[in-house]
């Protein structure tokens, strides 16, 4: 090929807007569509097929079959002397506390013969619901191999072993007046305590995060005297406006706000919150908000300007008419006039990402709508005094480079991987000026490389520690491990380097003496130890003032379409990485993204339109540059993005993360990109003037969802199955919501079928009910419990082989979409419970990921194609195995594997199953997982993907390469796993069983305690982890059990329900509340009578049931719900 | 060339060619098939324990209760091999108590200087554990909970046979799928009231079954059989059918308590009580129902 057609090729083909049918090829998309595991899933990588490793398997048959035959000789090692209390094999739970970036998070452990294996939010704690998906993967990051396992010293520039022992020798000759001290983030009073003492010997101490709060600290003390606390009481609020914000999403309190928020969703409580949010990218805030704008960050300032004098306006008038040229203008409107008209009772939040200036124009804004003390609470945080921690390291880097430092101890954090340039330099080449360097840390990342000493550090959960929970709360950390790799705790450190001779639990006691009192000192100690955290502690709420400061004017920038070329780039903290820290946590890095649903990958997101006009393609390369800076990043489309802005994920591109994310050191390529490059201190959350060029280079993306959702094809279709009554979602308004119930409660008597007609068409957005209305109402008449279209089931077709099932034991399940934001707390709870393994990239991008509950996000829109791209509006769905009474899986199933259980579940047998994949591609919801290869065993566990290559299946044919793990290594990763749950092997398909582990123990103990489990008593690992309350667990027959209720509400419909399946998981519908003026643009379920007519006649297979339902005449006892319906 | 003709025997021998073939592969699959058995494989394994600790001493001889030594068995999924302590509550040698009056009493001056147990006073001394041999091992992918069998009156002997009269431990029951359903399915004949359980040489004859009987029965204040909301009326299964007249008694006991039934009118209706029937009306009355629901053992 000559360099001339090579240049051709590279060239990037210009992209159709809107972007054509066929991004890949039709046909071939079709195919993957249609089928449920991708083509040649069977085969193995490194061309090892399947038929070769038959071959051998069946001549190691020969040699060893009957060397299984008895179970291999096990050891039991019994205590020599029991500790008290100590059951061997029944869990115990602790109550302890992390201390993650700053905010103490108050966690309950599980451990098992004192290994924690999981941990939950500690909920006896007030502000405490449910946990996040970075509680629940804390506890991998313990049993990491990766960890560090010595003091490690430069020598000659090489990194050597050394004890603990040598570097206190060391440590000895240094006096604490010439320590400089930086910290990551840490609410410890203990360590607060010792830092006082080091800064009174004369010691310097910094603090540093890159994911901090200093932006909203500066524009709260602009505009009230002193960085308080926000909390935002979402329950109070009844308007909400969020500026560039994700309060629901990774805030400090965001499990706080997610479960207000949720109880203010509640369409059956007699009102509901508005949410509004602004913002350049798609948030778990935006997801869930009733009306969405989406503006660049740099305008959100003109906006808030423009919201302000608008709500003066409507104060002045309230009766203004909601009319603007701009849809975004209208809803400005709608939103002044709902904050006008709802004084003390609407909020306005600005996110961090957003300047001082803008938090203080926010904080004056709620000051006049009366908000302030209402809505909006404040605490006095314990750093009240402190400098913002950007300024601090600022200050830092003018020492180091004045080099005023002598020994600089680097106290956990990562400074040299995400810490922008300061000072003029990096602060790597900062760390060369220092006499000594000492880094403090779990692993040994690229700060510790840089560094003169490497100390190991013992994890939160080995170690004695205290911290302040958001709220004020002082919390109390106990080990409830003796560290593995016997590392030392931050308080540990200081107490050697200050001389003092107490240990680290003395030391926290001594602290703790401050808050509970020394009379009865070791009791309330022991109580507190117990509880986790000290009663009655938190912060009370201070009286704020606003105080005089100046605003700058108006503008409307943000109503101006930004023509110019250049771009504006955005850093978001990493979703699933957070910083950087779960880089090596192989649960984290596949956790997919709330919306883009991509695993081990950061990419450039950008949004349709701008991706057309620059063209750059979905999975194809483009190359970032930023002033002399550039960066070659994969393309993700994602709609509903600000136009003309680009998003990178920061906490990628690690190089001494580990063997999973990426180690230069060891040649495991890092994973991702550091987009860490781009940032400077001015610069910290988003910086304009950005160029992009896109290549025509294929990236392979990892992603778990509709990989081509982006193409036409693939819309439509889930579309159709969206606009249905068979709905895979079900959306409705709160206005049509309040009607449908009006009329459909029981009412039996009620036969104004005309008016409600009438009343249906009137609300075209409202598809279910308008279809439900103008069909069953005729057919079933009304009084109707549930959700319309629920009537087509036909017990007669029970097509469940085996025992009949109980009427008095039913497991279900009710998911509430209208609380569900989409958090992926239940993901990595579900994995943790259930020992889900990873897979790794290249098997995700093979579509064989592991996740028995997956959240799956739809944009549910018109056909539209610009409505799809700028307004997309989203809803999130957890999936997970729906127990269906009529399981089309048990019927394929050669072996019964998968098999009914009287108590309705669908039980799968792990050691049954040959693995012939029937059952999963009966499956209407796809929820079943095959096992292609040994997942499960440590060795492939985490040789992702720096590897060159990995074992075909695990241990028997391991192929030599890769990395080399070791049999210690695969046990402490082993120590992960729940003890009651299989570990399953190659070959097996699995799946949720609405955790059967806690079903059956839960049924043990009330046995043995002879009494009746209770209603709301067993719960699943997604249900305990979840903030919002969204998902409901117990037994269906129980009356008094929250399910039944959940079951019983007139929002819960089933999915797929015209399969016949009779699913024990039922959703609960979302209820969105838009603005009365902005009802008609409220942009989802916007669909016209006469779309709605043809979906009608394409959706053939509904209509036929709805025919056999008519025959039928169903009564009431076929629903889900059993008795009492 | 001349024709080759098979001799006349080739007929027969071709038959018994066959015959013998199908024989010897008969054979031979019935000898793989009964040594891979998990009767076979399973039942007789008896390993050498690091300690030679006699079952037939402790528990026949000197008459420990079971859970003296195995004592999380009630609370637990297992049945807890105990620490050492528990051996060096009398086999300690240096440790010491006092009595009332302030004198040494040692409690544990039996056997001090014995070279077998050894390895126990070394485990006391260094707080290391003893590695014992696991006998009764199931594989990884099946659940037992101890405590689930031990509370409903599933008698030790039943699984683990006359321990007290072992003098090695050896695995006597074959632990298979089929072996644990069969019990699940009939399990009448191996319940007995739950005090009983550890009493491995209980077996009763006529008048002592009718005074466990008329004692295990949980009576109310007015003398019928108490329900409660734990013990939920208990629907037969078909097999039981031989039972029936005791069967149609007890169906009558239902939750709501509007034909409740007292043991002595019970008794009197079936007559003769026997270890099955004893069984039934535990398991009725307690509302035992042994789960034979997949996910019970594989979870």
């Amino acid at each position: 090929m000559s360099t001339n057609a090579k240049n051709e090729m590279n060239k990037p083909t210009p992209v159709q807007w809107p972007p054509s049918e066929d991004l890949h090829h039709v046909s071939e998309l079709q195919v993957t569509a249609e089928r449920e595991f991708p083509a040649a899933a069977e085969n193995f990588t490194d061309g090892f097929s399947r038929r070769r490793w038959l071959q051998l398997m069946g001549a190691s048959m020969a040699l060893g079959g009957m060397v299984g035959c008895r179970d291999q000789v096990e050891k039991i090692a019994p205590f020599a002397f029991r500790p008290k209390n100590r059951i061997p094999g029944v869990p115990q739970n602790f109550a302890t506390t992390l201390d993650f970036n700053g905010v103490g998070r108050p966690v309950l452990a599980t451990c098992y013969d004192g290994r924690p294996t999981k941990l939950d939010g500690n909920t006896t704690h007030k502000n405490t619901f449910g946990s996040d998906s970075f509680t629940q993967a804390t506890i991998l990051d313990l049993y990491d191999p990766d960890r560090s396992r010595n003091v490690r010293r430069r020598v000659d520039g090489e990194f050597v072993d050394g004890t603990y022992e040598g570097f206190l020798e060391v440590l000895k000759a240094v006096k604490p007046s010439e320590v400089t001290v930086l910290s990551e983030m840490c609410s410890s009073p203990t360590v607060a305590r010792l830092k006082k003492k080091l800064v009174a010997a004369g010691g310097q101490w910094y603090e540093y995060s890159p994911v901090n709060n200093d932006n909203q600290r500066s524009g709260t003390t602009t505009a009230l005297g002193k960085p308080y606390r926000h909390h935002y009481r979402f329950d109070k609020a009844k308007v909400i406006v969020t500026i560039d914000a994700d309060p629901l999403g990774m805030d400090d309190e965001g499990g706080v706000n997610t479960n207000r928020f949720a109880k203010s969703r509640n369409p059956d409580q007699g009102w509901m919150s508005r949410l509004y949010a602004v913002e350049s990218t798609y948030s778990l805030t935006g997801g869930a908000a009733d009306h969405r704008i989406a503006l660049k960050s740099s305008m959100m300032e003109s906006f808030l300007a423009e919201l302000a004098a608008k709500v003066a306006q409507f104060k002045a008038d309230p009766k203004k008419p909601i009319e603007d040229e701009s849809e975004n203008g209208k809803i400005l409107l709608a939103m002044a006039q709902d904050l006008a008209s709802n004084p003390g009772a609407g909020l306005v939040i600005v996110g961090n990402r957003q300047p001082a200036a803008v938090h203080a124009r926010a904080l004056a804004l709620n000051n006049e709508l009366g908000n302030l003390g209402k809505t909006l609470e404040f605490t006095e945080p314990a750093n009240v005094e402190d400098d913002n921690v950007s300024a601090q390291f600022k200050k830092l880097g003018d020492a180091l480079q004045g080099g005023q430092v002598k020994n600089l101890l680097v106290l956990g954090g990562n400074p040299a991987y995400d810490a922008p340039k300061v000072a003029g330099a990096w602060f790597v080449d900062l760390l060369a000026k220092v006499e000594s360097s000492i880094h403090l840390s779990v692993t040994e990342n690229e700060t510790s490389r840089a560094c003169s000493w490497h100390v190991n550090a013992a994890h939160q959960l080995e170690a004695w520690g205290d911290a302040i929970a958001y709220d004020g709360t002082w919390c109390i950390a106990q080990p409830l491990i003796a560290p593995i790799f016997k590392g030392r705790s931050t308080i540990e450190l200081l107490a050697n380097l200050l001389g003092e001779k107490k240990d680290a639990l003395d030391l926290v006691k001594e602290t703790a003496k401050d808050v509970i009192g020394s009379t009865d000192f070791e009791d309330k100690w022991v109580k507190a130890v117990q509880d986790g955290f000290v009663a009655q502690s938190a912060a009370d709420t201070v009286n704020v003032s606003l105080k005089d400061f100046d605003l700058k004017p108006a503008d409307l920038r943000w109503r101006k379409e930004d023509k110019s070329a250049t771009l504006e780039v955005v850093f978001e903290t990493s979703r699933s990485l957070f910083d950087g820290r779960f880089s090596n946590n192989a649960w984290m890095q596949e956790l997919p993204d709330f919306f883009t649903k991509l695993t081990w990958d950061n990419a450039i997101c950008v949004s349709p339109r701008t991706a057309h006009d620059k063209e750059l393609e979905q999975g194809k390369l483009a190359n970032v540059r930023l002033g002399s800076r550039e960066l070659t990043l994969p393309v993700v489309l994602q709609p509903g993005q600000a136009n003309g802005t680009l998003v990178l994920e920061i906490g990628y591109g690690r190089t001494a993360a580990g063997r999973v994310g990426g180690d230069s050191d060891k040649d495991f390529d890092s994973i991702g990109k550091d987009v860490n490059l781009f940032r400077t201190m001015d610069d910290w959350h988003f910086a304009t003037g950005a160029e992009v060029v896109g290549s025509s280079t294929s990236y392979m993306l990892a992603t778990v969802q509709e990989p081509a959702s982006m193409d036409k094809t693939a819309r439509k279709e889930i579309n159709r199955r969206m606009g249905k009554s068979s709905a895979l979602i079900r959306r409705d308004t709160y206005e049509s919501y309040k009607h449908f119930k009006e009329h459909h409660s029981d009412d039996h008597s009620h036969d104004d079928k005309q008016a409600r007609r009438q009343a249906a068409k009137s609300q075209t957005r409202n598809v279910t009910l308008k279809e439900a209305k103008g069909k069953d109402d005729e057919k079933h008449g009304p009084g109707e419990h549930h959700w319309p279209g629920e009537h087509h089931w036909h017990p007669q077709f029970d097509l469940t082989p085996g025992p009949p099932l109980r009427e008095d034991v039913k497991w279900g399940m009710a998911i509430d979409l209208n609380k569900c934001t989409g958090c992926n707390s239940c993901v990595v709870a579900c994995q943790a419970e259930n020992n889900i393994p990873v897979v790794g990239k290249e098997q995700v991008w093979r579509g064989r990921e592991m996740h028995w509950l997956r959240i799956d996000r739809y944009y549910p829109s018109p056909d539209n194609e610009e409505e799809y791209y700028e307004k997309a509006k989203v809803t999130m769905q957890p999936m997970t195995c729906h127990q269906c009474e009529n399981a089309p899986c048990e019927t394929v199933c050669p072996v019964a594997a998968t098999v009914h259980s009287n108590e309705g579940l669908n039980d799968m047998v792990y050691n049954r199953c040959i693995g012939t994949r029937y059952c999963g591609n009966n499956c209407p919801y796809k929820v079943r997982r095959f096992n292609y290869l040994n997942y499960s065993n440590a060795q492939t566990f985490i040789k992702y993907p720096g590897a060159d290559a990995y074992p075909v299946g695990g241990n028997e044919l391991a192929i030599t390469g890769g990395s080399p793990i070791n049999e210690a290594d695969k046990k402490l990763l082993a120590l992960v796993f729940n003890p009651e749950v299989t570990v399953r092997s190659r070959g097996v398909m699995e799946k949720c069983t609405y955790c059967v582990q806690r079903i059956q123990n839960k049924k043990i103990e009330a046995r043995n305690e002879k009494r009746p489990i209770g209603p709301n008593e067993i719960t699943t690992a997604c249900q305990d982890s979840c903030a919002a309350d969204a998902i409901s667990f117990g037994n269906l027959a129980d009356k008094k059990s929250r399910v039944h209720a959940d079951h019983e509400n007139i929002r819960s419909y089933v999915m797929l329900q015209e399969l016949n399946n009779k699913p024990r998981t039922r959703y609960l519908a979302r209820v969105t509340n838009p603005h009365p003026a902005l009802a008609g643009d409220d942009g989802h379920d916007h669909e016209h009578d006469a779309d709605h007519g043809s979906a009608g006649q394409n959706g053939k297979h509904a209509d036929d049931h709805s025919k056999d339902g008519d025959e039928k005449k169903h009564s009431d006892k076929n629903h889900a719900g059993g008795e009492g319906a | 060339m001349q024709e080759f003709h098979f001799p006349n025997w080739v007929n027969k021998f071709t038959i018994g060619l066959v015959i013998g073939g199908a024989l010897i592969g008969g054979y031979l699959a019935t000898c793989l098939f009964a040594a891979v058995h998990p009767t076979t494989v399973n039942v007789g394994y008896q390993p050498k324990q690091p300690v030679p600790f006699s079952h037939k001493l402790h528990v026949g001889q000197l008459k420990f209760d079971c859970r003296y030594c195995h004592n999380t068995v009630e609370q637990a999924g297992h049945a807890a091999i105990p620490a050492t302590a528990t051996c060096g509550n009398c086999h300690g040698g240096n440790r010491v108590k006092k009595d009332a009056s302030g004198k040494a009493v040692s409690l544990s001056n039996v056997h001090i200087n014995s070279e077998l147990l050894e390895p126990v006073r070394k485990s006391l001394e260094t707080m290391k554990p003893i590695h014992w041999i696991r006998v009764h091992n199931l594989p990884d992918f099946v659940y037992f909970n101890h405590s689930a069998h031990i509370n409903q009156g599933v008698s030790c002997v039943s699984c683990h046979g006359r321990i007290d009269k072992m003098e090695v431990v050896t695995r006597v029951k074959s632990l298979s799928m089929k072996w644990c359903l069969d019990c699940h399915r009939n399990p009448e004949k191996h319940l007995r009231p739950a005090h009983l359980v550890t009493k491995l040489d209980w077996n009763p004859d006529a008048d002592e079954l009718k005074k466990v009987f008329f004692e295990s029965l949980d009576v109310d204040k007015d003398g019928f059989l108490s329900q409660t909301e734990s013990r939920p009326g208990f629907v037969l299964p078909k097999k039981d059918m031989e039972l029936k007249k005791l069967d149609e008694r007890f169906a009558r006991t239902d939750r709501d308590g509007d034909q409740r039934i007292s043991p002595t009118e019970l008794f009197q209706s079936v007559g003769e009580i026997d270890r099955k029937r004893l069984g039934t009306a535990l398991r009725m009355q307690h509302g035992i129902r042994p789960q034979t629901n997949c996910s019970t053992c594989h979870r």
